[in-house]
């Protein structure tokens, strides 16, 4: 699934709604959701970030800017779902028990 | 017979509490005790000066001797009086070798100062703190014979157990002005006359030493002013306001760790208070089963999910703006480290807990054979080795960063401080995402929590207690819980969302951090008597004292005021004195009643009669004793009471109101 893509010389971002949204109008729950998305689905993707496919100079800036993020996050993927698993796990594991 | 005490302390040491010695009260003490010979026998020390003095002082023999600090146990080495001064300078090197309370010496050490150990009395402290450990024992073994004890309870074990030393039980005393009463701690031995020679002789003799002076050891002096009571089981009789209390508690203070159940003690009528009593006494079953949940609570209670909303909400519109403002862009805001981000420094943990599994594998002697069926050791080495190699680039990196970090901010801040452009302010996904991952699991588990169940059980005698867990049901058990008058309204609106819930504590001001866990769910106890159910409040009684029967062998004399005070007579006869007269096989019991079912069916070993006197206005306290089959009961001053007329008179109400009884009711039921 794309949740940063670039068309028409724009930059878009997936909102929860399902829709592709432009990349200006996102905000702090939008990000969220794809946050969420980022590190609970194996196929989040997105278009690469390139200066010359997005001519809306504010787009270039906030597409640039959140794509670098993301794709951060992305590379330690592995790391943050080694992490997760071993949160809390003996807390789980314990109170999982049946009388 | 002869009485002897073996160790008495006459000078305060840096071993003992501040006190100071009165040669008065130890010639008051050896005279109302009838003591036949005692030991001085300081802490590393012997004063000769004052040993003379003493012995002067005193008609009985005294024998010099020193508590020596040895292979970190106490030993008493006594000497026999020829050869004083030859004794204070062997003392006079141990003094010197122990500085501070924590000093020892060692058996070698022992033997050069002393040379030949045979010619001394080597006492060491067996079953009793600091007692000397076996192996230290059997180094010592062809010098010792007797082992001193703390309690009558040991020194009976100690006779009866065939591989035991002989038992002395001795004083330990520091007699002082202001002393109110003497210690009762004394051995006697079968002696006619005191010599040195012959104490050692009757100490390596189990036969040779007793508790008492007519009864072996199955009699004990309780008290300094000579009561003598059974090693067994005890009643006291008497009318009211006669002294059985008092009596009691004059015991319970001569005597050391004494286990006291006083009058209604046991009775239990109130169910909530005994169930909080209850809860109290088993804390360590809650505590351990909300241990890992706690740590959960501890690590989320410093998640602010709402300061990362705010991060991201500036992050966006600084971001926004910062894009809108393009045509504001100068020298400054052009460079790329204008929005240059930090590096998110790496967590290593997970790493460095691979290393340490890898080395716990690579160590493991116990299933050695089965890892390395799987695994050879080969492969393990330079498994731990690529990791160890991983995590010291992984630091590396590490450093790099928070280095180039430093770097980064440092020129941020220069460039941003000369430009007009709105700056992107810095976010850290990662910890955000790695954030929220917690407060879902966080939920996860006290969901878990939530779901009630029996999470423990004993087994008491006929009972079973039982914990279980159970959600709060309302804002006023939380504070409940909370014993205070904390408003948790707002709180438990929010219960069914666990991280909501958290942040409502965390404003409760009052509420302390390491307390947050207690709250979201409770541990509650219960007891179930034979049938499963909740048990009434007889039977909350009788748990009480089978619970205070089951703690009173950890100690060695158990007094117990009227049981009858909490229980029935069917109780008190088919359990009650069941379990006394058992337990008295194991500890002496002394215990005080009015009650018949108590006083003439347990068949005691022994009984105390108290009157209360008056003479010259003054109030006295005199006890007749004797056994159960004894006509007559006897004072310490030969005064005698009839047996049969005390059970009539604090049993049964007096004999004519017992025939009348007897008589007038029972027999008439009966036919």
């Amino acid at each position: 699934m794309k949740y940063l893509k670039i068309e028409e010389n724009k930059g878009y971002y997936l909102s929860s709604d399902g829709d592709h949204k432009e990349i200006d109008k996102i905000n702090k729950e939008g990000l969220m959701y794809l946050l969420n998305q980022a590190t609970e689905e194996d196929d989040f993707e997105m278009d690469e970030y390139q200066e010359e496919n997005i001519g809306n100079p504010a787009h270039k800036i906030i597409y640039q800017n959140i794509y670098e993020k993301f794709n951060g996050l992305l590379s330690d993927k592995n790391r943050f779902k080694d992490e997760s698993n071993q949160l809390y796990r003996s807390a789980l594991e314990k109170y999982s028990e049946v009388e | 017979m002869k009485k002897i005490d073996l160790h008495i302390h006459t000078i305060s040491t840096i071993s003992d509490y501040e006190f100071i010695f009165s040669i008065e009260k130890l010639k008051e003490y050896v005279q109302t005790q009838n003591i036949n010979a005692i030991a001085i026998t300081n802490h590393n020390i012997f004063d000769l000066e004052q040993f003379r003095e003493i012995d002067e002082a005193l008609s009985i023999d005294v024998f010099p001797g020193i508590e020596i600090n040895l292979e970190c146990g106490h030993l008493l080495l006594i000497s026999d009086n020829n050869e004083l001064d030859a004794f204070n300078d062997k003392c006079q090197q141990v003094e010197d070798k122990i500085v501070t309370a924590e000093d020892s010496i060692s058996i070698g050490e022992m033997d050069e100062i002393f040379h030949d150990l045979s010619k001394y009395l080597l006492i060491p402290h067996y079953d009793k703190k600091p007692s000397l450990r076996q192996e230290k024992l059997n180094e010592l073994s062809s010098y010792i014979n007797a082992g001193e004890v703390t309690s009558i309870k040991k020194f009976i074990y100690h006779t009866k157990n065939a591989d035991s030393l002989v038992p002395v039980i001795f004083s330990d005393s520091r007699l002082t002005e202001e002393i109110s009463s003497f210690p009762t701690r004394q051995t006697y031995i079968d002696l006619q006359d005191i010599s040195f020679a012959g104490i050692k002789s009757c100490l390596n003799d189990k036969y040779k030493v007793a508790l008492s002076e007519e009864h072996g050891n199955d009699f004990f002096q309780a008290t300094s002013d000579g009561l003598l009571l059974s090693t067994g089981l005890n009643i006291i009789l008497g009318e009211r306001s006669s002294g059985k209390t008092f009596t009691l508690d004059k015991i319970s203070e001569e005597n050391e760790n004494v286990k006291y159940i006083k009058q209604f003690s046991l009775l239990q009528n109130d169910e909530q208070r005994f169930n909080e009593q209850l809860a109290t006494e088993e804390s360590r079953v809650t505590e351990d089963y909300l241990k890992e949940f706690k740590e959960v609570v501890d690590d989320v209670v410093g998640i602010d999910l709402s300061a990362h909303f705010r991060e991201m909400d500036d992050y966006l519109s600084s971001l926004l703006t910062y894009a809108s403002e393009s045509e504001k862009a100068d020298t400054y805001s052009k460079t790329a480290l204008f929005n240059e981000s930090r590096y998110a420094l790496k967590d290593l943990s997970n790493l460095q807990k691979l290393i340490e599994a890898t080395e716990l594998l690579l160590e493991n002697e116990e299933y050695k054979e089965i890892i390395n069926t799987h695994i050879s050791k080969e492969n393990l080495k330079s498994l731990l080795l690529d990791l160890i190699k991983k995590i010291h680039t992984e630091q590396e990196d590490k450093l790099k960063q928070q280095w180039l970090n430093d770097l980064i901010d440092n020129t941020k801040r220069a460039l941003q401080t000369r430009s007009a452009q709105t700056i992107i302010e810095d976010i850290n996904l990662y910890q955000i995402a790695v954030e929220c991952k917690k407060i879902e699991k966080f939920s996860e588990v006290v969901e878990l929590l939530k779901i009630e169940k029996n999470i423990y059980s004993k087994d008491i005698g006929k009972f079973k207690i039982i914990a279980k867990t159970k959600q709060y049901q309302g804002a006023q058990e939380l504070k409940n819980k909370s014993g205070r008058q904390w408003r948790f309204a707002s709180a438990f609106q929010n219960y069914n969302n666990p991280y909501n819930f958290l942040c409502e504590l965390k404003n409760i001001e009052q509420l302390r951090k390491t307390e947050y866990y207690k709250y979201f769910m409770d541990v509650q106890y219960q007891i179930l008597n034979r049938h499963g159910y909740p048990v009434s409040g007889g039977e909350r009684s009788e748990f009480n004292l089978l619970n205070e029967i089951k703690d009173a062998l950890k100690h060695d004399i158990l007094l117990i005021d009227e049981p009858e005070s909490s229980f029935d007579n069917q109780f008190l006869k088919s359990e009650v004195n069941k379990l006394i007269k058992e337990l008295s096989k194991e500890i002496p019991i002394v215990l005080v009643t009015h009650n018949n079912t108590v006083g003439a069916s347990i068949k005691p070993d022994y009984l105390i009669h108290t009157k209360r006197e008056i003479r010259d206005g003054e109030v006295n306290y005199k006890l007749f004793s004797g056994y159960p089959s004894d006509k007559e009961l006897k004072s310490t001053d030969s005064e005698s009471i009839n047996n049969y007329l005390i059970m009539m008179n604090c049993l049964e109400a007096g004999s004519e109101t017992y025939e009348k009884r007897r008589s007038d009711i029972y027999e008439i039921l009966k036919d």
